[in-house]
């Protein structure tokens, strides 16, 4: 088959990317200064940047198919990574959260991965019942199938990937071809889901009250939110200028991470993160496309999918900086500093060029194209 | 394909018990698959797709209305909370200047101190996995903080466990050595014991006043108040010299308070002050005025040594003071400078000038006779006396006994208007120029309305007021030939490079009287001193004196007081070739006599020899007695002395306050007390003789209240 190379997404990634190293370094220079090295996050991050372009390119040029075969396998290690985060020892928490896995200095977040290995075998399975995905045996399998995963991550406690796990599986349910009924189910479960685990835990539900006045709790929750706005209003139409940002000063704790956006809008000002925005908006665009395009319901099913967390991960992080939102801990994808998220996200791209390479020519009304027998032959079961 | 997979032959499902698989795909529903069910599912999905796509961008559309309307629309709320943490309208006043002596030595300086500011936010985090780290940081912190700056640990550690607290405030006015000593302890710790530690403190300056000589001229120095001002004496009126200029801009702060400022703001630096001051002469002065206190139990005292010829003040005492560096227990009262602002009645110190007039109007010579009346004499209705009745007696003993009835007659017969117009013309109610703050003119009764015995009281000094200031003025009058030079202190201003901007050369104020009537005068004054005289207690031995002894009724809510007297004593030294005039002043003596030759004599003597030595003016070994002491009477070691005194190398100042103590050895005690004196050092001194060791080593910078041993032989 002719592998052709999407080279919007591609481009898009690319500057995305750089964008991220430039930023992090400028948002994490001075206070990386203070701890003896000023190239600490920047360094890093490149070392993120180098092993997720390889996972990528890796996984570009590997067929679909393979994915499909290792699925299982991808899945375990993904769950076993989740289960080392319970493990002292190995663990690694952060700001009360045991979400990290510690190989000497390198720490990993799997359930960046989870993601990622979710959608996979959901995927997987939805194509094989691609046809009967409005029966509810189908829907409560494809329900089970994210569960256990879900369960690991809620325990660390991370409330924010598992809400956009179970909203991925949701979102890949409906374009596989839920009901309407069973959408505004599910809809209604994951809300009141959502609902429950926010009231469980003191500090998901100050949060949320912190979100709706953050003026309120100027020093303690509403910290972030209100030095976010700041910042961001002080960036202005054009912005302080590259490295100027004063919110990186301390004033937003750590900021290369979550609230990189408001460092960025800060130093370079409204009309460029306008354009950060609309190279998000082209890359879902692309990878929508892409899912359009894949050769079958898997390539389609999980590109859409991967396309719209990179695509609502993007959205929430910077609704979370514009205090749209309440805080969830989510980072801006290609830009914010994080080895875990770097890495699975550019493997996403891997996974989104490799279905990109497969795709096919055919109109979208007259299906995928048929391999093997099925293609050769009239199917038998397309009646029943 | 469908078909194999949809359904596993039944004979080997019989043949194993339970496969988890198998079972699912019986529980899930037939597969569909194919073309035509391919196509419905794919059209289906690829308009959910659409839609999925459209709700993406919808709200990415949403972040781009909400980043626009946070980032472009005014918010007064936003703008303001900015304002306070990352900006804030400043003065910044450029360093102020020095004041320095006339040799340069400082006075007063700037010197930066620190205050030292915790961010305990770190201490609370997690310790980083493989890095050194300890239960209880806070604790250990606390602990070396309360080491280092004496305060108690418990206080610090309830202080930085307060949650929410990102700036703690631990210490202020630390010195740039105690800051360093406290940073790279805590460096250490945190390297050893938790890494932690690294980055949770942080310090701010904040520009200081100190002044060298600690107590030393403090009144006239004054004080600069917190918000940079000139509070007191000097650095009051001459504060739009010293301050440095304000520029007005925005600062920036990071979160823990640090400046950030993108283009370097300078504020151009104040002027420095060149004083008329000599310090060692200041030094000296202070000392005699300390022990005159010690001895008389005075109110207060005070002194002004002024050059003649120049009329620039070498030494302006004031007492009692305090040291300006005391910071937070600093009393008002201990600035008031009374050799300025003290206007007293002077008493008998008038009566050389009343002379100098009437010698100068040719109405008598110093040899004219005066009748004393015996030691009363009625003027009006009210009687004057006399303290040692005397009859019929030269004008120069009407100096030497102090008659204040031969006084009187002088200025009868001057009549008011020339009396009183001398008086003006040596200085007295006339502002000295000194423009010293809360300086007084004195008063003084005019021509026109002057009673007879107002104007026969005036002649020995009461009822007409006169600061410390004037009085040397006045004497010094005498001294420079019959020229008043105008009093000055500010001999320069220099600009921050040491240029000097403007110079204040000495000044002519007025002839007042001949060459031959001052010398006369002073001549008279120089009776004064002689066997017989009222301030024998003032001579200098080696050198010849003039002068005059003064003691005055204290004037205490509108009546004079019974007990209270204001003994003073002016003179001038060397009486033949005059090098300074000094004017000293005891209030309210309260131990001992309060006769100003017996209180003031001794601190004027001691002024006067001590300074000559310093201005290298050698004693005459004809007017050396007999029975002196060793350093004078061995002529051959006496230059020595004087050069070495002369040329005793002065301390300098380390920008952090402290003192680098030069090389005393070879010097003698005297010289090597004179030059560590007044700095606060403790000494301890083995042996005798000249200066063989000192430790620590020369050039060590020491603190007040360090130890300095001198090993002599």
């Amino acid at each position: 088959m002719n592998r052709s190379i999407d080279f919007w997404l591609i481009t898009v990634t690319a500057i995305l990317t750089v964008l991220g190293l430039v930023m992090v370094y400028s948002a994490s220079a001075v206070v990386a200064g203070e701890w003896g090295d000023e190239m600490r996050f920047l360094t890093r991050q490149l070392i993120s940047v180098a092993a997720g372009l390889m996972l990528c390119g890796a996984t570009a040029f590997t067929p679909t198919r393979m994915l499909r075969r290792y699925r299982h396998f991808i899945y375990t290690a993904v769950m076993v990574g989740l289960v080392l985060t319970y493990v002292p020892g190995i663990q690694h928490s952060a700001n009360g959260a045991e979400r990290w896995i510690g190989f000497g200095s390198i720490n990993l977040q799997p359930s960046e991965f989870a993601k990622i290995a979710v959608l996979l075998s959901m995927a997987h399975f939805l194509d094989r019942y691609r046809g009967v995905v409005a029966d509810w045996r189908v829907v409560l399998g494809a329900s089970l199938l994210p569960l256990p995963v879900m369960l690991l991550v809620i325990g660390q406690p991370d409330f924010g990937t598992t809400a956009i796990i179970g909203g991925l599986c949701a979102i890949m349910l409906f374009v596989a071809g839920l009901r309407h009924h069973f959408i505004a189910g599910i809809g209604l479960l994951g809300s009141f889901g959502a609902v429950a685990l926010v009231m469980s835990a003191q500090y998901r539900m100050d949060r949320i009250t912190s979100f709706t006045d953050p003026w309120a709790s100027e020093k303690a929750e509403g910290y972030h939110t209100i030095q976010s706005w700041v910042a961001m209003h002080s960036g202005g139409l054009w912005g302080q200028g590259l490295g100027n940002s004063m919110a990186k000063l301390h004033f937003l704790p750590e900021p290369w991470t979550d609230y990189i956006a408001a460092v960025i809008a800060e130093e370079l000002g409204l009309v460029r993160l306008v354009l950060i925005i609309m190279l998000f908006g082209l890359f879902v665009w692309r990878g929508l496309v892409i899912a359009r395009r894949a050769k079958d319901a898997f390539g389609m099913f999980l590109a859409s999918t991967l396309t719209a967390m990179i695509g609502f991960e993007a959205f929430f992080n910077l609704a979370v900086v514009m205090g749209m939102v309440p805080p969830k801990g989510l980072v801006l994808p290609f830009i914010s500093y994080g080895a875990s998220a770097m890495i699975a996200n550019l493997w996403a791209v891997g996974v989104l060029l490799s279905i990109a390479a497969e795709g096919n020519e055919v109109e979208v009304s007259e299906g995928w194209p048929q391999r093997g027998l099925a293609a050769r032959t009239p199917t038998i079961a397309s009646g029943a | 394909m469908s078909r194999r997979t949809h359904a596993p032959p039944p004979r080997r499902s019989q043949v194993r018990s339970f496969r988890p698989r198998v079972w699912l795909r019986s529980w899930l529903p037939p597969r569909k698959a194919g073309a035509e069910a391919d196509a419905s599912v794919r059209s289906r999905a690829s308009g959910r797709v659409a839609w999925l796509g459209a709700a993406i961008l919808l709200g990415y559309l949403a972040l781009v209305g909400r980043a626009s309307s946070l980032m472009l629309l005014p918010d007064p709320q936003l703008e303001a909370k900015a304002r306070i943490q990352f900006e804030e309208a400043v003065e910044v006043h450029g360093r102020r200047g020095d004041i320095v002596d006339r040799n340069h030595t400082l006075l007063a300086t700037t010197v930066n101190l620190y205050e030292l500011h915790v961010d305990p936010w770190f201490l609370l985090r997690s310790p980083k996995k493989g890095s050194p780290h300890v239960e209880d940081p806070v604790s250990l912190l606390a602990e070396i903080l309360s080491e280092e700056l004496e305060i108690s640990a418990e206080n610090l550690t309830r202080r930085l466990r307060r949650p929410g607290r990102r700036d703690v405030r631990v210490a202020t006015e630390l010195t740039p050595a105690a800051l360093t000593r406290i940073e790279d302890r805590v460096k250490a710790t945190a390297r050893k014991q938790d890494t932690r530690l690294r980055s949770v403190l942080f310090s701010n300056a904040t520009p200081s006043r100190f002044y060298p000589g600690m107590s030393d001229a403090a009144p006239l120095l004054g004080l600069v108040g917190h918000n940079g001002m000139g509070r007191a004496g000097l650095e009051r009126s001459l504060d739009d010299r010293l301050r440095g200029e304000t520029y007005k801009y925005v600062l920036w702060r990071d979160r823990k308070g640090r400046r950030i400022t993108p283009e370097r703001i300078h504020a151009e630096e104040g002027n420095s002050v060149v004083l008329t001051l000599d310090r060692r002469i200041q030094n000296i002065t202070e000392r005699a005025m300390l022990s005159t206190v010690e001895r008389t139990g005075a109110e207060a005292a005070y002194a002004v040594v002024m050059e003649v010829g120049t009329g620039e003040i070498l030494a302006m005492v004031s007492l009692p003071s305090q040291n300006p560096n005391d910071g937070a227990s600093i009393s008002m009262d201990m600035f008031k400078n009374h050799a300025a602002m003290d206007a007293i009645e002077p008493g008998s110190v008038f009566k050389p000038f009343v002379a100098a007039a009437a010698l100068e109007e040719s109405l008598y010579t110093p040899s004219s006779p005066v009748d004393c009346e015996g030691g009363a004499w009625r003027v009006s209705n009210k009687t004057i006396h006399d303290d040692h009745p005397h009859g019929v007696v030269t004008l120069t003993e009407v100096i030497k006994y102090s008659s204040n009835i031969g006084s009187a007659k002088l200025a009868f017969k001057l009549g008011p208007d020339r009396t009183l117009a001398y008086l003006k013309d040596f200085g007295f109610s006339r502002t000295t120029g000194l423009n010293l703050p809360g300086e007084t003119r004195g008063v003084m009764r005019s021509p026109d309305n002057i009673k007879p015995i107002e104007l026969a009281t005036t002649a020995y000094g009461h009822g007409v007021t006169a600061t410390a200031v004037q009085l040397a003025g006045a004497v010094a009058t005498l001294a420079n030939d019959g020229v008043r030079m105008t009093p000055h202190l500010v001999r320069a201003i220099e600009n921050r490079h040491g240029e000097i901007i403007e110079a204040f050369p000495p000044r002519e104020d007025r002839r007042v009287v001949s060459v031959e009537t001052a010398n006369q005068t002073v001549r008279m004054m120089e009776t004064v001193t002689e066997q017989g005289g009222t301030g024998t207690r003032a001579r200098i031995d080696g050198y010849r004196v003039a002068g005059k002894t003064g003691t005055a009724w204290k004037h205490i809510d509108g009546a004079y007081s019974s007990t209270a007297r204001i003994g003073s004593f002016v003179g001038i030294v060397p009486a033949e070739a005059p090098r300074l005039a000094i004017a000293v002043v005891v209030d309210t003596p309260t131990i001992g006599s309060s006769y100003g030759g017996i209180v003031a004599g001794p601190a004027f003597s001691e002024i006067g020899e001590h300074s000559l030595r310093v201005l290298g003016v050698s004693p005459d070994p004809e007017l050396l007695e007999e029975d002196n002491d060793s350093v004078i009477s061995e002529p051959e070691e006496a230059p020595q002395e004087i050069l070495a005194a002369t040329l005793a190398p002065e301390m300098t100042w380390t920008a952090d306050g402290r003192l680098r103590i030069p090389d005393l050895t070879g010097l003698s005690l005297r010289d090597a007390l004179s030059t560590v004196q007044g700095a606060g050092i403790a000494l301890s001194i083995q042996g005798s003789g000249r200066v063989l060791h000192q430790s620590p080593t020369p050039g060590t910078a020491l603190a007040t209240g360090d130890r300095l041993e001198l090993h002599l032989q």
